[in-house]
């Protein structure tokens, strides 16, 4: 209808009417015979105050939204500026709160719902699982391929693998993440290449012979210009030239949300991305494949579900040795764009960690309202006076809550780049996966409707407070009777609430802290500093395994020689969370009911406990004596020395174990080392065993290995010794993933980390504003009593007892919100548990610690009122009123 | 809005009845604000003076409600003018506003008329 163009000339036009109207009142006044002078004096003030019939007239036109937002603006904007110490505390109050829940907000979003870019149709495409009695978990590579094979409610599968590869440039040896494909990975998904082409289906199936690489889109740009000729061109993985046939497009990054692969290769080239586990597509009993399927047309998950069911019996009656106990389910691709359990990891914990922020924007919001709540009673004589004048109660709420929102929508926009600078922050700690704290439209939203919903919180209630009190006032002939009380006790009230939710929040932290000092002290069983590992895999270069031992055994020898070496062992994999497992035999012990016993296994050379110092319990490490041809033993860890004992009920010391079948070989247990904590700190070690490398039979062992050895100093300096080591037994051999093993391992707290530097921002702040909150309360209760506390000096009350009941109050205050505040926290620390470790929700400790703290600050924040109390002078406190 | 030196010379005039005086006063053609404030000030013959601040929010609502409409025009003296007129809507909103205000006034006139059998105490 009417906007703000015509707004501006009906204004013209309204001025030029008066105008006219004056003139023409002056010409007839002139005609009748006045003077000049006397006309339009008389005139004018026939006319009245101008400016007032222009006010008039626009509260007739203001029936437009806009024009009463704007008047409402301009007067927020006013009454802030008339206070600017209140406008910054209660700014800086919501932007910081805004921010911190933005930013964590920002957190989880990337994590959860980011959308995969490039996949078509995600709706359609789900994951399937083998699980093994341990629930849901990776698959089997040729149980895949029996899949592809046979189901017809998915009209297509996939099979893929990530892997970290070494690829050499000019400049040196860069870390890729490498994944492994199925040649109908991309058509699963539905992606399209950006240049060249994607892998076709004979590239996909002699293992090891087609070197083919994809690249990322993102690689593609770093390191070959983004120039579309780089098809044909090579890329060096690990050592091997792959031809590049395509590139993938922008943004697309496989399934996976924590980590995006920089280069697609597929398969059958597993030998070459996996350099010390050897071929094994044709293990069925490897398990460590990802499989993703879509659903074909008109097929439902229940139905694809029915039919794997089917094809899974039939391949456990065909491979009872490996698939007796394997079970296939379906589950939801978003699972599936995380490695197993992870998740369902970030969202309870990211759950918590938005709960906990949420309470201190609660107490931001309480603080705000409380400082809205003192002002609109302070201004209780000018809401006074604006009603006689006419103001209705809505006028006065939609002003008081206009300056809410201003106030809201300062901090929101405010909070928003302070979530931008915390995102950098929270981006310095190192965390196991890369994550883009992207700002997107849902952070966006999410900020906006914080903002709106903080706005209407703090906004709402003080508006109608102040407004109902002098409703009833204003109908009164009679001054207003002493009202003070009623905002004071609703103030009060709110301390309480903010007191009791900042002990909440505290206690959160408080929990968290300990756990991770807990995490961090926990006794990984190993040395990992200066430790430098490297993998060697002699079989690219077609060595046989009889050679690829004597080739280790050689590179052992070498090293060892170097004088700046103190000690080097072999291991066919490094200590890691995820292990390779095999189905054990214990002589004379037939396992219960048909089940499976499992155990992780590595085959180590005798070394390797001295090496990384990890204690021998029982019994003795492998020996000098331990060599081809004389009787097998088997080292285990406490873990797998309790499960044998479970099994067998008697010393696992006396257990002879066969990895081949109930007939044996059977290897005899000869000791018992010290668990190894590798993986996530809170998870318990698993049942592992050690083989005896120089044991094993050449003609049995792995061909890879990984290169453990210390010295006296940090792990970088043993670098020259192992490559002069390789360089002399063989030179063609490449040293593959040179790395300290605290790079391998990993900060395997920073889950801990993440969440106890984002709570300890959070309780901080939580403090700071619940102390602020019972400051202005007790500051303002002091000013109201100021003539109530003359009185009483002047009757000769001491100072010492004016600080006293002052402080008295703060302290009441703090008590009740303490007290809620803890029977909250140990209710909710339940929710809180799964976080902990080596620490009980209701940590008796933390829970004092925090009580402590918290009536120290209190005391702070009532002293300075309290002191103020007693510099009343009397004289002139009792001529205030 | 009366209290503060800017009150009707005369009688106090009711919301709505300000309105149907400026659109009857309209119905003999269209008229300047100051035209209209002479109009209803002559035609009453003094009872009632309008005051600016009433007329002109007065106008610019009825000019909302679409009742009447405004034009700049030049004046038989060669002045420019916001001329007012009345619009089809506005004509008929008259006739029902007038019936109405006939209504009541008859109703009036008749209690007004009835004589006090029991005077105030």
């Amino acid at each position: 209808m009417i906007g703000w163009p015509s707004r501006r000339r009906r204004a013209r036009e309204l001025d030029e009417e008066i105008r006219t109207h004056i003139r023409m009142a002056v010409e007839e006044r002139v005609a009748r015979g006045e003077s000049r002078e006397e006309a339009e004096h008389a005139a004018r003030r026939e006319f009245g105050r101008a400016d007032e019939v222009k006010e008039a007239v626009r509260r007739v036109r203001g029936g437009l939204w806009v024009d009463r937002l704007g008047r409402d603006l301009r007067f927020a904007g006013r009454q802030l500026r008339r206070s600017p110490g209140f406008a910054a505390i209660a700014l800086t109050t919501i932007a910081v709160s805004i921010g911190l829940t933005t930013s964590v907000f920002s957190l989880v979003n990337a994590l959860l719902f980011s959308p995969l870019p490039g996949v078509e149709d995600p709706g359609r495409l789900v994951a399937l699982y083998t699980d093994e009695g341990d629930g849901p978990g990776v698959s089997s590579y040729m149980d895949y391929v029996d899949f592809a094979a046979e189901v017809t409610t998915l009209e297509e599968l996939a099979a893929f693998k990530a892997r970290d590869v070494d690829t050499t440039t000019p400049t040196g040896t860069v870390r890729l993440r490498g994944l492994m494909v199925s040649e109908s990975y991309f058509r699963t998904l539905g992606v399209r290449p950006r240049v060249g082409r994607f892998f076709a289906p004979d590239e996909d199936e002699v293992p090891n012979a087609e070197a083919v690489a994809v690249l990322s889109h993102g690689l593609w740009q770093s390191s070959y210009g983004g120039r579309e000729e780089v098809v044909g061109q090579t890329i060096t993985l690990n050592r091997r030239a792959f031809v590049i046939v395509g590139v993938a497009p922008e943004g697309f990054r496989g399934t996976n949300l924590v980590n995006a692969p920089d280069v697609f290769v597929p398969m059958a080239m597993q030998p070459q991305l996996m350099p010390s586990s050897g071929l094994l597509l044709d293990r069925r009993g490897w398990g460590g494949i990802d499989v993703l399927g879509r659903l074909a047309k008109g097929a439902t998950t229940a139905r694809a579900q029915a039919e794997l069911r089917v094809i899974g019996e039939r391949l456990r009656e065909a491979y009872p040795r490996t698939n007796r106990d394997r079970q296939y389910t379906l589950g939801s691709f978003r699972d599936a764009t995380m490695p197993v359990g992870v998740r369902s990891d970030i969202l309870g914990f990211g759950g918590i960690l938005i709960g906990l922020v949420t309470l201190v924007l609660l107490i931001a919001c309480v603080n705000v309202a409380n400082l809205l709540l003192t002002r609109a009673h302070a201004r209780h004589r000018e809401v006074a006076v604006r009603r006689s004048l006419g103001a209705t109660r809505g006028i006065l709420v939609r002003q008081l809550l206009t300056e809410a929102g201003v106030l809201a929508l300062i901090g929101g926009v405010a909070g928003l780049l302070i979530a931008f600078w915390m995102n950098h922050l929270l981006a310095t700690i190192p965390l196991p996966f890369e994550v883009a704290f992207a700002v997107d439209r849902n952070v966006v939203l999410f900020a906006l409707a914080a903002t709106v919903l903080t706005g209407l919180a703090f906004g709402l209630a003080p508006a109608i407070g102040a407004t109902r009190h002098e409703l009833v006032s204003g109908f009164r002939e009679t001054p207003p009777p002493a009202p003070r009380r009623v905002p004071i006790a609703a103030s009060e009230a709110l301390v309480v609430v903010q007191v009791a939710l900042s002990v909440a929040v505290l206690v959160a932290a408080g929990l968290l802290g300990r756990t991770l000092l807990n995490l961090r002290l926990l006794d990984p069983g190993f040395v990992s500093d200066g430790v430098l590992t490297a993998e060697l895999d002699p079989s690219l270069q077609g060595y046989t395994d009889e050679r690829a031992k004597r080739f280790h055994e050689g590179v052992v020898e070498a090293v060892r020689a170097r004088p700046e070496v103190r000690s080097v062992a072999l291991s066919s994999r490094l200590p890691g969370p995820d292990a390779d497992r095999m189905m054990i035999r214990i002589q004379d012990h037939a396992p219960p009911d048909g089940s499976s016993p499992y155990m992780q296994f590595s085959v180590v050379s005798r070394s390797y406990f001295s090496t990384l110092g990890i204690p021998i319990r029982r019994g003795r490490p492998f020996e000098a004596g331990d060599r081809e041809g004389t009787p097998s033993v088997i080292v285990v860890n406490e873990a797998g020395a309790a499960y044998v004992r479970d099994l067998t009920g008697s010393d696992p010391l006396d257990a002879r174990i066969s990895v081949e079948g109930p007939d044996g070989p059977f290897m005899q247990v000869v000791g018992v080392v010290a668990d190894v904590r590798a993986g996530p700190p809170r998870q318990d070690p698993a049942p592992h065993m050690y083989f005896c490398f120089e044991q094993i039979p050449g003609s049995e062992s792995f061909a890879g290995m990984a290169l453990i050895a210390t010295g006296a100093g940090d792990a970088a300096s043993l670098g020259p010794a192992f490559r002069s080591a390789v360089g002399s037994v063989d030179p063609s051999v490449p040293l593959m993933s040179m790395r300290s093993l605290d790079a391998v391992l990993g900060d395997g707290v920073a889950r801990e980390r993440l969440a106890t530097t984002v709570l300890g921002i959070a309780a901080g702040l939580a403090l700071l504003l619940a102390s602020l909150g019972l400051y202005g309360v007790l500051a303002h209760a002091v000013t109201q009593r100021t003539a109530e506390i003359g009185v009483r000096m002047a009757l000769g009350a001491a100072r010492g007892s004016v600080l006293r009941s002052v402080l008295a109050r703060g302290l009441a205050l703090t008590g009740a919100g303490l007290v809620v505040g803890l029977a909250v926290a140990t209710l909710a620390g339940r929710t809180l548990a799964a976080l902990l470790y080596g620490v009980s929700a209701q940590d008796l400790e933390t829970l004092v610690g925090v009580s402590a703290v918290l009536v120290g600050v209190a005391v702070l924040a009532s002293w300075v009122p309290a002191r103020r109390a007693t510099r009343i002078d009397p004289v002139v406190a009792l001529r205030v009123e | 809005m009366t209290d503060r030196g800017d009150p009707l010379a005369r009688i106090e005039l009711l919301q709505g009845t300000l309105d149907l005086i400026i659109l009857q006063s309209l119905r003999w053609g269209p008229c300047h604000g100051y035209g209209l404030a002479r109009l209803i000030q002559s035609t009453s013959k003094d009872v009632l003076r309008v005051n600016t601040g009433s007329l002109y929010p007065a106008l610019q609502r009825l000019e909302q409600k679409r009742w009447i409409e405004a034009e700049w025009v030049v004046s038989d003296r060669g002045q420019r003018v916001r001329e007012y007129r009345l619009t089809d809507a506005g004509r008929k909103h008259l006739v029902v506003e007038r019936r109405r205000w006939e209504t009541l006034s008859d109703a009036m006139a008749r209690i007004l008329a009835l004589r006090p059998e029991e005077g105030e105490a």
